[in-house]
């Protein structure tokens, strides 16, 4: 069973209840929904680049324009929400409409000059995907030598809903570690990961 | 609760001497008629009505200690709720019942669910209530007593609040009191002292009778308060 919002932010002020006794935590329980987007986001991110970032993965449907797509507008093939996590784009995959895999080029500028030929490739720029092939050498040719749609493997940015069964506890702990950031609260502590 | 007023009237009145009988047997006969009547009374200071009056006055001011002691076990013999309370609602004077609230405001709850509501402080009930862009999702338990206002986080019908109401008895012989049973003495005591203090050949005895009052309301009063030894300490001399 999917965890709920309300869940959630319970979970993580009642066990700061127990780590911190008669500080309040019970009766935080606004504060931490508000937490709950802060720690997912984080828990998000530090996925993204965990070891565990599949269980966060899903397929992105993106339209291409002119060897360009975007993929913040396009919804995941799980959660059915515009939830991609931008950055994590590069950590996953990026196929075309022909099954090409493309290649990532970490820079916009050395994604503009010459590429090895034989391969296509793709950055992420001013919150879009360029794409691109290496035929000609030319990219204002090349740009168009890709065929969409793509189809973007990427980690979301999870909801109390989207969190995986496996990453529960996971989740609850950014979210403390969120609630213990808010002024107030205990500076500078933070929740031990197991 | 189970003691009739007139079991409290003739025993005022035997006190205070003013039930007719020369002899014990016609004295007998007296105090076991039911209901007592001008005809059974021979004093002029304390006709059966003054008695009567100052017997439920008497009922309602024990009432109104027990109420107001929110500690006492007994204010659930006055239990009554509010009605529905939308959040900025001024709070009611009356419960439910259309009956005069008495001591502390009790539990917040749910009007549909019971489920109870937690104090929290009125900004944050006004920020969950605006939920700037739906920012809030979360259904809350919260209440915030401000000023003569109730402001809550519940939509309609809103929230009960838990409260003691009493309203004053009228006198009928051979109704039963309002007040449990062990509370017949100070019922007594409370009567008599309102009646004698106030009749100069009386005065004594108003004055004995108002320290058995005293006494017991104070019972009533420190009901469930624990014992301060630091605030209660021995005569230095000791």
């Amino acid at each position: 069973m999917p965890l709920t919002k309300k869940e959630l932010a319970l979970r993580a002020i009642i066990a700061l209840d127990g780590m911190y006794p008669g500080q309040g935590w019970l009766l935080r329980e606004a504060e931490a929904e508000l937490a709950i987007d802060l720690g997912l986001h984080d828990f998000s991110e530090a996925m993204a680049r965990d070891e565990r970032r599949a269980l966060l993965q899903q397929d992105y449907s993106v339209t291409l324009s002119s060897g360009i797509g975007n993929p913040i507008t396009a919804t995941g093939s799980l959660t059915s929400a515009a939830d991609v996590l931008f950055e994590s784009i590069r950590w996953g995959a990026v196929v075309d409409a022909d099954g090409n895999m493309l290649t990532h080029v970490e820079h916009y500028n050395d994604f503009r000059r010459f590429q090895q030929p034989g391969y296509k490739y793709f950055t992420l720029h001013n919150q879009r995907i360029y794409v691109r092939s290496a035929a000609s050498g030319d990219y204002t040719t090349d740009l168009g030598d890709v065929n969409g749609p793509l189809t973007v493997t990427a980690n979301f940015i999870a909801t109390a809903t989207t969190v995986p069964a496996e990453l529960t506890d996971e989740a609850t702990r950014y979210v403390m570690n969120a609630l213990l950031r808010l002024p107030g609260v205990i500076v500078g502590e933070s929740v031990p990961a197991t | 609760m189970s003691t009739t007023y007139n079991t409290i009237e003739r025993r005022v009145s035997t006190l205070l001497n003013n039930l007719s009988g020369s002899t014990a047997s016609d004295a007998e006969t007296t105090y076991t008629t039911v209901p007592l009547t001008i005809s059974q009374y021979d004093n002029a200071y304390f006709p059966p009505s003054v008695v009567q009056d100052a017997i439920v006055d008497t009922e309602a001011r024990i009432v109104e200690e027990i109420c107001l002691n929110g500690n006492h076990p007994h204010r659930t013999l006055f239990a009554d709720t509010t009605a529905d309370l939308t959040s900025n609602a001024d709070l009611p004077t009356t419960g439910a019942s259309g009956a005069k609230i008495i001591g502390p405001l009790g539990d917040v709850y749910d009007s549909t669910n019971l489920t109870p509501l937690t104090k929290n402080s009125l900004k944050m009930i006004t920020l969950i209530r605006d939920s700037e862009n739906g920012m809030f999702q979360n259904s809350y338990y919260f209440y915030c007593i401000s000023d003569r206002k109730i402001y809550h986080t519940r939509s309609r019908p809103g929230v009960k609040i838990a409260v003691c109401t009493f309203a004053r008895s009228t006198f009928a012989s051979a109704s039963n009191l309002k007040t449990p049973d062990e509370y017949n003495d100070l019922l007594v005591y409370g009567t008599i002292a309102t009646l004698a203090g106030k009749v100069t050949s009386y005065e004594q005895a108003g004055m004995y009778y108002a320290k058995m009052w005293d006494a017991e309301v104070q019972k009533i009063r420190n009901f469930g308060r624990s014992i301060d030894p630091t605030k209660n300490a021995a005569p230095s001399e000791y």
